[in-house]
């Protein structure tokens, strides 16, 4: 007896201590592989010719139409890979997942500024403009042009240096101080590209993009409420009219074009990221570096603040799905136990198109189309997603296991008098109780790691918080990890909680006390 | 006017018509058993009564409701009248006691105390007070149905329902929900058993239904049914309940499988331990020293064993039908040669004592010496295939021998009827004994 208690606490224990050592060293190999940088000296870029990337893989953000910028510089190159953010780039150029990545000039003084194992590659691929996308023909493009032409250039090339520099304390924004009797508008902006459009130390969308909005704003005597979003998330959120217009160092190119309308704001250029020569060690060791990553990543600025609000962002979306997903489950398995035909077809078509549609896609329609004129918040457009999501799996759990019931219990219970419902209700669902318990909590557990999509339409969860970390820090693994380690105690705590339910529940029943009998 | 009247019910399906029109009336306090071939409707009929089946015509009235109408209040029907499954169906997830207190508390909305206390009452009387805090999976088969008698007896019905309820019971565990039953009859409860154990139908029921092929075929007092049955698919029915038929050939020679059916169909026939084992020696014997090696021999035809029990064993004749194969007189000559006569007309050696009158019993001492000695010349002979039967002319005493030795201490050689010669067993291709 005892001898198996113990194996089996150590089946379970076993294979969590392992995938948590698995973790740890995955996360101190990234960690001595990191490069720390000051940002003081120049440093060399690593490559210096076109010709030199032949044949290797270059990165670009998701949705930027370059590629034949690429392919005009680089005739040979190795492939073009797309990421989501400046950060994922800098990541995989760190990683050597790609060998040089095109950015625009602006973040590319930024990131130089910040981190000094990064370097501006010689050459410019090609010069344009950043704009500000409207939908297309729209009249107020014209009044925000309008406005645009009256600021001066000088004030314009002020900011553009205020915000490309290495000084953090003055990136402020002006106050929106002028009466705004014109009303307010929404304006979707990117809230990872630092310098132009990205979250600041009080996690308020800021940066150079966002100043010539308000200063254009003024002019118009309009307030704007800005919404933090992905970079592919702008384009459907202005088209989809949720945002007057949209920014975030979008550079304007004629396949853009097609789709919105554009007022141009600065010069822009296309250059490459590559990484400089001569990349300085970790100073101080390990534990130093990792002390600062920490600190980095969770101290300056608050940022344990971003995390703290995420995780309560994730648990709150998951426990509300789960709670509403739950009700509507038990709903749908007693409407579904009457066995009217046109609403069993109804269910089953439901459920297939839940199962059908990956989440994130779900998510996008729910926020874009289904409740795009609508004036919910990302967060409950998340929840009703993700309830209507986990409902769909939760009543396929309890439907299959109530089919597993004998059905000589349904004619026990009605050959007793019970009438079909509480037949069900009392006796017929309660003895199935014990098969679906575990099956939601596994499902519950996937729902959690689930509302890491979330991200997608701008709910800043745990997932998202890291990344606006990472786009902070331009740091690429720590957050990361941070944030793997995070759900995977929340994770674990759960299946704790499940374990010590499923306990207590086996102990009640081998109590075997008569429920008002015994005391 | 009857407790439960049935008028020209039928239920008909589009490949089966399980009832074709039933006409019957149970009174108050009757004990109505229901036998019949298998897929004869009887479940059905049941089930109708409390409407677990819908019919697709006739009417049941019980107790002044019809409850073949729509509109008629089922649960309320269905409390006065209890039904026993052959799968128990007891509720898993409660405890033994919370099984017949959940339904009181529920449906008569007794306060748990009270549902306690009848509840602790119907387990007592049918002897499982100490089963009380158990679960259902923790109990035996038979256990378990007396729980669910007492759950149904908890309900306080005026009509008992039960559908086959010792069917699903291991062999064992039969007997003690019969006595519950059994218990039950004359406490003035009506009671409907569908059941395969005659024995049941014969003692508690007041009338028995015969039921074949979706009808009352017969009906009528136990003794009518089954010492006297009017009509010929009947007394089938009850000379094949009888009766256990086994057919040997070239092709089918499951030893295990046919000594499989004859120990039910023994224990089915309340056959005496002695009894039983003394039957199953005999055909073991008979098949494994005589038939099954004439058979192979031959490589054709095929031999039929038919044992015809009595009563509760109180005649046991094993008739081996070989008109079917051509070996048949050599094979009966040998067996005439190894069996002695009823009534010792040939009385043939091999330490039979005398067999004064046939009747009584055989010694056991003698079989005991007979059975030990043949497993010592088995185990001696281990691996060496045994010879003919007819080969008896080998030296010393052989299995052959044993096995005759056995054969003849537990089997009498009846006369055909009308005539006791052997060469007419010969040409009917028959040849009957009595086991003691």
């Amino acid at each position: 007896m005892r001898f198996r208690q113990i194996f089996r606490v150590k089946k379970t224990v076993l294979p969590r201590l392992t995938a948590l050592a698995a973790l740890l060293c995955l996360f101190t190999g990234l960690l001595a592989a990191r490069v720390y940088a000051a940002p003081d000296q120049p440093a060399e870029p690593e490559y210096t010719e076109f010709e030199q990337l032949n044949g290797s893989a270059v990165g670009m953000i998701t949705g930027a139409p370059f590629e034949e910028l690429i392919r005009s510089k680089v005739p040979e190159v190795g492939s073009i890979l797309y990421f989501n953010s400046a950060t994922d780039l800098m990541t995989a150029l760190k990683a050597g997942k790609v060998e040089a990545y095109l950015m625009n000039n602006a973040v590319g003084a930024l990131q130089v500024n910040q981190d000094r194992s990064l370097a501006v590659f010689p050459h410019k691929l090609g010069e344009t403009t950043f704009g500000f996308a409207f939908k297309k023909n729209s009249e107020e493009r014209r009044k925000w042009q309008a406005a645009y032409e009256k600021i001066p250039d000088e004030e314009i090339e002020n900011m553009w240096e205020k915000w490309t520099g290495a000084d953090e304390s003055a990136k402020t924004l002006p106050e929106q101080d002028w009466p705004g009797d014109a009303g307010t508008v929404k304006v979707a902006a990117c809230d990872t590209l630092p310098p132009m459009s990205y979250r600041g130390a009080d996690g308020k969308i800021c940066g150079f993009d966002i100043e010539v909005i308000l200063r254009m704003a003024k002019e118009l005597d309009v307030h704007v409420t800005f919404t933090g979003m992905e970079f592919a998330s702008i384009m459907p959120s202005v088209e989809s009219g949720k945002a007057l217009l949209g920014t975030g160092s979008i550079v304007v190119s004629d396949e853009r074009k097609e789709v919105v309308d554009f007022v141009e704001y600065y010069p822009a250029a296309y250059i490459f990221m590559v990484r400089s020569e001569g990349m300085a060690d970790t100073e101080g060791g390990f534990w130093a570096g990792l002390k600062r990553s920490f600190h980095r990543t969770f101290i300056r600025e608050g940022r344990y603040k971003l995390v703290l609000s995420g995780f309560q962002t994730t648990v709150v979306t998951s426990l509300l799905s789960g709670l509403f997903g739950l009700i509507l489950a038990f709903g749908l398995v007693f409407v579904r136990h009457r066995d009217i035909p046109v609403v069993n077809r109804l269910i089953s078509i439901y459920s297939s198109l839940v199962a059908g549609i990956p989440a994130v896609v779900i998510l996008m329609v729910l926020y874009y189309i289904v409740f795009g004129k609508t004036s919910f918040s990302a967060i409950i457009v998340a929840i009703i997603g993700f309830t209507l999501i986990f409902a769909a799996r939760a009543f396929a759990v309890i439907w299959n296991t109530l089919m597993g019931i004998d059905p000589g219990q349904r004619e026990a219970a009605l050959a007793l008098g019970y009438t079909e419902d509480r037949a069900f209700r009392e006796l017929i669902l309660p003895q199935a109780e014990r098969g679906y318990r575990p099956l939601l909590v596994s499902q519950f557990v996937a729902l959690v790691k689930e509302t890491s999509i979330a991200g997608y339409i701008t709910v800043v969860e745990l997932t998202r918080a890291g990344d606006l970390i990472r786009s902070r820090t331009m740091e690429a693994f720590f957050p990361l990890l941070a944030i793997a380690l995070i759900y995977f105690v929340l994770v674990w705590c759960l299946e704790r909680a499940a374990a010590l339910l499923e306990k207590h529940m086996a102990d009640k029943r081998e109590q075997r006390k008569i429920k008002g009998v015994d005391a | 006017m009857s407790l439960i009247e049935i008028r020209n019910l039928k239920k008909e399906y589009d490949n089966a018509v399980p009832l074709r029109g039933i006409n019957a009336d149970i009174e108050e306090g009757e004990v109505i058993s229901i036998i019949g071939p298998s897929g004869t409707g009887k479940s059905t009929l049941l089930r109708c009564i409390n409407r677990l089946e819908t019919p697709t015509s006739g009417t049941v009235t019980v107790d002044g409701v019809n409850v073949c109408d729509p509109s008629a209040d089922l649960p309320k029907v269905r409390r006065s009248m209890g039904m026993v499954f052959q799968s128990f169906n007891l509720f898993p997830h409660k405890m033994v006691v919370e099984n017949i207190m959940v339904p009181q508390q529920s449906l008569l909305g007794k306060s748990p105390q009270e549902a306690y206390a009848e509840a602790m009452d119907q387990l007592a009387r049918v002897g499982l007070a100490d089963k009380a805090r158990q679960y259902p999976d923790e109990l035996s088969g038979g256990q378990k149905q007396r729980v669910a008698i007492a759950r149904a007896l908890a309900m306080h019905p005026k009509i008992l329902l039960f559908d086959e309820p010792t069917s699903a019971l291991d062999p064992t565990m039969v007997s003690e929900v019969l006595s519950a039953i059994r218990d039950l009859a004359g406490t003035g409860l009506t009671m409907l058993i569908v059941t395969h154990e005659m024995r049941l139908a014969r003692n508690v029921s007041d009338r028995v239904f015969f039921m074949n092929e979706g009808e009352i075929y017969e009906e009528g007092t136990p003794e009518e049914i089954f010492d006297h049955p009017r009509r010929e698919a009947t007394r089938n029915f009850i000379f094949r309940i009888r009766n256990w038929d086994y057919r040997l050939s070239v092709t089918e020679q499951d030893f295990h499988g046919m000594m499989g059916s004859l120990e039910k169909f023994c224990k089915d026939q309340f056959l005496g331990r002695r009894q039983a084992t003394n039957c199953q020696l005999a055909v073991e014997e008979l098949a494994a020293s005589f038939l099954l090696p004439a058979i192979k021999e031959s490589g054709q035809g095929s031999l039929s064993l038919t044992l015809h029990a009595g009563e509760e064993g109180t005649v046991r004749h094993l008739t081996i039908d070989g008109s079917d194969f051509p070996e048949w007189k050599k094979l009966a000559a040998s067996l005439t040669e190894a069996i002695p006569a009823e009534e010792g007309t040939e009385n043939t050696s091999g330490g039979t004592t005398q067999t004064d009158e046939g009747t009584e019993m055989i010694s056991a001492e003698t079989l005991k010496t007979a059975k030990k000695k043949k497993t010592e010349k088995e185990t001696a002979k281990q691996g060496t295939e045994r010879t003919k039967p007819t080969g008896s002319g080998a030296e010393g005493e052989t299995i052959e021998e044993a096995s005759t030795a056995i054969l003849s201490s537990l089997l009498r050689r009846l006369p055909e009827e009308g005539e006791g010669e052997g060469n007419d067993q010969e040409k009917d291709g028959m040849m009957s004994f009595r086991i003691l």
